[in-house]
Order: structure tokens, then sequence, then C-alpha cells
């Protein structure tokens, strides 16, 4: 065989094992979590007062969390116009839900909060909580605590930038810093979207060490 | 205080932000041409004409670089972006050129030693390819993303799109005549390939690109909810059909001199179209059609 084609074929071969020897979540472009495990059971109240289980008010969809409060100056925004920019998409999967917790429930009022997520999405969900109740769910989610950066009257919060990514199997495979691309949510959301038989091995009981992992 | 317009974080405010940097350059494009004017003893014709289109070209500079217009395109809009390239390139180099008298542009070439430099840049060849290279890579992702995002790699964009802007005008407006096409088709045609045809591409691409492009206006804050997608688009267009009416009322106005030029000689040279020969009388503005025979 000529010196050339046999390098050709070597060549051919290594990428054909390389990629079928690659880690599975390598289809994420977002950040892929270590050790993925299951959404948290957190109750918070929507912005028409009612109690909203973060869990069980989304089954069978994409989860998008995140947590930020309305008069951030950059990063929120700019997370929900992405978000809301690529959801309008055609093509992009529509059982997707946007959960954005505020983590400044003082002034984030469900009236403020409902204004602001307007202003991307009708559909986007707004939540808040007692303070408390907005630590604990940080806490959960694994997410920074944020805290006020300064005494004054317009203070600024420091707070996590990750948007938390469910798929509908409840299972958080990735998450998505602060900035993320549109390119990055298009090509993740599908592959979230179609995370479905998982659920169904975790609901028969074949997956029990996810359930091990999970945080509640 | 930032001295040049450049990527910021802040959401988009009409409140005024000052760029000190830009009027400086301003003020260092001004001055010295007006001292320069004032100081000439020679003979100096045409200079109010000369100095009102240097201070358009100047203004026109000014308007692309400064708040509002240099912060929207170095931050929030793409379409500001190449507002701003169509300021630098087809306005303000074009008039500042037009409004330097060959005096002064031998001053300064025999002084800065550019003369060879700006004969050879002056070629229609190396002025349409060189402004059409840069043009792509001064639109690429990297580079704006990369220059943008600090005050000197804003400025260094700036001053590159000046730079080009001088460059593809040269060969047809440059202040010395020797340096010029001298032919009204090839400045027609050089006009429409190396600003008319060429630049489409680019725009083409952020017209029908899937994503965003450029991460520095895909991640801003948005400027009255415009999406990012959307302002590609226009960025496209304005890249596309935003130099159309000046190049064309150009090229009109080309082809009218072309003609006027033609009358003026007709009655002495004979236009030939194979065998047919057209012959004007310019003083009785009557024109003859006769097929020669061999």
């Amino acid at each position: 065989m000529a010196r050339p084609l046999r390098v050709g074929l070597l060549v051919l071969a290594a990428a054909v094992i390389g990629c079928s020897s690659g880690p599975v979540d390598a289809e994420f472009e977002g950040l892929v979590v270590d050790e993925p495990g299951l959404m948290p059971s957190v109750v918070l109240t929507d912005t028409v007062g009612r109690p909203f289980d973060l869990v069980a008010n989304t089954a069978g969809t994409v989860r998008l969390v995140y947590f930020g409060y309305t008069r951030c100056p950059d990063i929120c925004s700019i997370h929900l116009t992405q978000l809301a920019d690529v959801l309008s998409r055609p093509g992009v999967p529509t059982n997707v839900t946007v959960l954005f917790v505020t983590v400044d429930p003082a002034r984030d009022t469900p009236e403020v909060l409902r204004a602001y997520l307007d202003g991307f999405d009708a559909d986007f969900v707004g939540l808040t909580g007692t303070p408390d109740e907005v630590v604990q769910a940080q806490r959960a989610f694994g997410s920074i605590v944020a805290l006020a950066e300064s005494d004054d009257e317009d203070y600024t919060m420091g707070h996590d930038g990750r948007v938390f990514a469910f798929a509908p199997d409840g299972i958080g495979y990735t998450q998505y810093p602060h900035p993320t691309r549109q390119s990055t949510w298009v090509h993740d959301i599908p592959v979230l979207a179609g995370r479905r038989d998982a659920a169904s091995r975790v609901a028969e009981g074949h997956d029990r060490n996810l359930e091990e992992r999970s945080p509640t | 205080m930032r001295f040049w317009c450049s990527t910021i974080e802040a959401p988009w405010s009409w409140d005024f932000r000052a760029y000190p940097g830009v009027w400086l350059a301003v003020v260092a494009l001004v001055l010295p041409y007006l001292l320069s004017q004032g100081r000439r003893e020679g003979p100096n014709p045409d200079r109010r004409r000369h100095t009102g289109l240097y201070l358009a070209g100047v203004a026109a500079l000014w308007v692309g670089s400064d708040w509002p217009l240099g912060l929207l395109g170095a931050s929030y809009v793409a379409w500001a972006h190449m507002v701003q390239f169509l300021l630098y390139t087809i306005v303000a180099a074009p008039l500042m050129l037009l409004g330097c008298p060959e005096w002064m542009a031998r001053r300064i070439a025999g002084r800065l030693r550019l003369y060879r430099i700006t004969s050879r840049l002056a070629r229609p060849v190396v002025a349409g390819v060189g402004f059409n290279l840069l043009l792509v890579l001064t639109h690429s992702p990297w580079a704006v993303d990369s220059l943008r995002s600090s005050q000197f790699g804003s400025f260094a964009m700036d001053v590159v799109w000046l730079g080009m802007g001088f460059m593809v005008w040269l060969p047809l407006l440059s202040p010395l005549p020797e340096q010029r096409l001298v032919s009204y088709p090839a400045k027609m045609v050089f006009l429409f390939l190396a600003l008319g045809v060429v630049p489409a591409v680019p725009a083409g691409f952020l017209t029908f690109a899937g994503f965003p492009l450029y991460s520095t206006y895909e991640l801003a804050p948005r400027f009255h909810g415009l999406s990012a997608t959307t302002d590609q688009q226009l960025a496209g267009l304005v890249m596309k059909l935003g130099g159309i009416p000046i190049i064309w009322t150009i090229i009109v106005v080309m082809v009218n001199r072309w003609f006027g030029q033609d009358r003026s000689t007709a009655g002495q040279l004979p236009t030939r179209w194979g065998s047919t020969v057209i012959e004007v009388d310019g003083d009785s503005n009557s024109t003859q059609v006769r097929r020669e025979t061999s």
C-alpha cells in the first residue's frame, strides 16, 4: 500500500476512534456539570401571587433557571434578551420554561417583576419569595448567594451569572455563564429537549444513582 | 472618563458622555490646516471652497467618532458601526482630499516623504484591492471584537478606516493631479468596482448570517429593544445600500462631465463605431452620421 494512503487511513481511523470514544456530554457547548443532579424541588411565589413549584409546574419542559434582579445594570438583561431572541427562532423547541428568580425581593415586587420580564418575553416566569426563601432557593441550586454591594438606597447586587439548565428528565446537565452566545443556546436547547429517555429510566427506578446524587 | 469610544457594559443611555480624545483629534486635524491656509503667501485659488470642504470632512469624522454614534458603533449596535465606516470612508475622506489644496499636499508629501507611497497607493489596483482587503479584515468578527473592546484598539480601527478612505479615493481625488486617473470611464469603473461591488460581499454575509457574528453587539445591552439578529441584518443593509446614493451620484456627475468633455471636443475628433462615423459640429450643434466605405 502506498505510504500516503496508509497515512491517510491511519489519520481517518484515529479520527473515528477519537470521535466515538469522546465523553457523551461533549454534545453540549455550555458548561458541562461533572455530576449532573436532579432539579431541586423548591416552591416560590409567581407574579400573580400563587405558589409555584419549580419542578412540578414545569414538568416535561427544558427548565432554564436564573437568579437575578430587575435593576441589574448589565448581565441580567443580556441573558434574558439572548434567551428571548433564541426562543423566538424557528426550529428551536418550544417546550422551554425560563424561570427568573429575583434575588432582590424587597424591590422586585411581583408587579415590577412581571413588567420587567414582559419587556423580554411574556412567557418568562417571574418568581419571588421571602428573603429567606430566595436564599434557600439559591443554595438548593448551588448558586452563589446574592448580596447587596452597598448600603445605598440605589444598591446593586452581586449575584451568580449562571443560567442553570435542566432537561425534561429533570437533570441539570449544563450551566451557562455570562456571556453565552446565541449559537451555544441554539445548539444546546434541542439536545436538552431530547433528554427524555433518562426521565423514564429515573421514573422506573433504573437510574437510582442519579437520584442519590440529587441535592434534595 | 475615556478618551475614545470603546465597548462598555452599561445599558445604553442618551446621557451625554465626553470623549476628549475625539475633540483633540478634531483640533489636531483642523488647527494646522487653518494655520497653514492663513500663512499661505503664494497664490491660493479656491481657498474658501477648499476650507469648506475640508471642514465638512472633519465634521463628518467628528460625527462618526464622538458620542452618540461613536459609542453606539463601538459598543451597542452593528448598524452604527457600519454608518461610522461609511462616514469615514465615503464622506470624510473624500471631502478632506477635496479640501486639500495642491500646494498643501505637495508640502505635506515633501516634508513627510509621502510622495512615493501615495503615488503607489494611488494606483487603481493597489487602492481598490488594498481598500477591500482592509474592509474585510476590519469587519471580521475577530478584529471588531478585539479592537472595539479597548480604547486604543478602537482608535486604531478608526485611524485605519480613515486611511482606507484616503487610499480608495486617491486615484479619483488626489490633490496631486499626476496621481489621478485621467479618463472618466476608468474613474467610473474603479469607483463601481472598488466601492460598489466588492463591499456587497461582506454585507451579504452580515445580512444572511444565521447567528450574530460580532460578540460585541450580540452581548451588548439592547439599544431600544433591537435584537442582535435584526441589528446585524440592518448593518448588512447599511453596508450594502448606504454608499449607493453617494457612489451613483458621483458616477452620474462623471457621466455628465464625460459627455461635456466629448461635446467640447466635438467637431475636432469624429467618433467611430466600426465603419460608422459620427461628427458633431459644436457651432451649429448638429450631428452628422456617415458610413465609411473601404
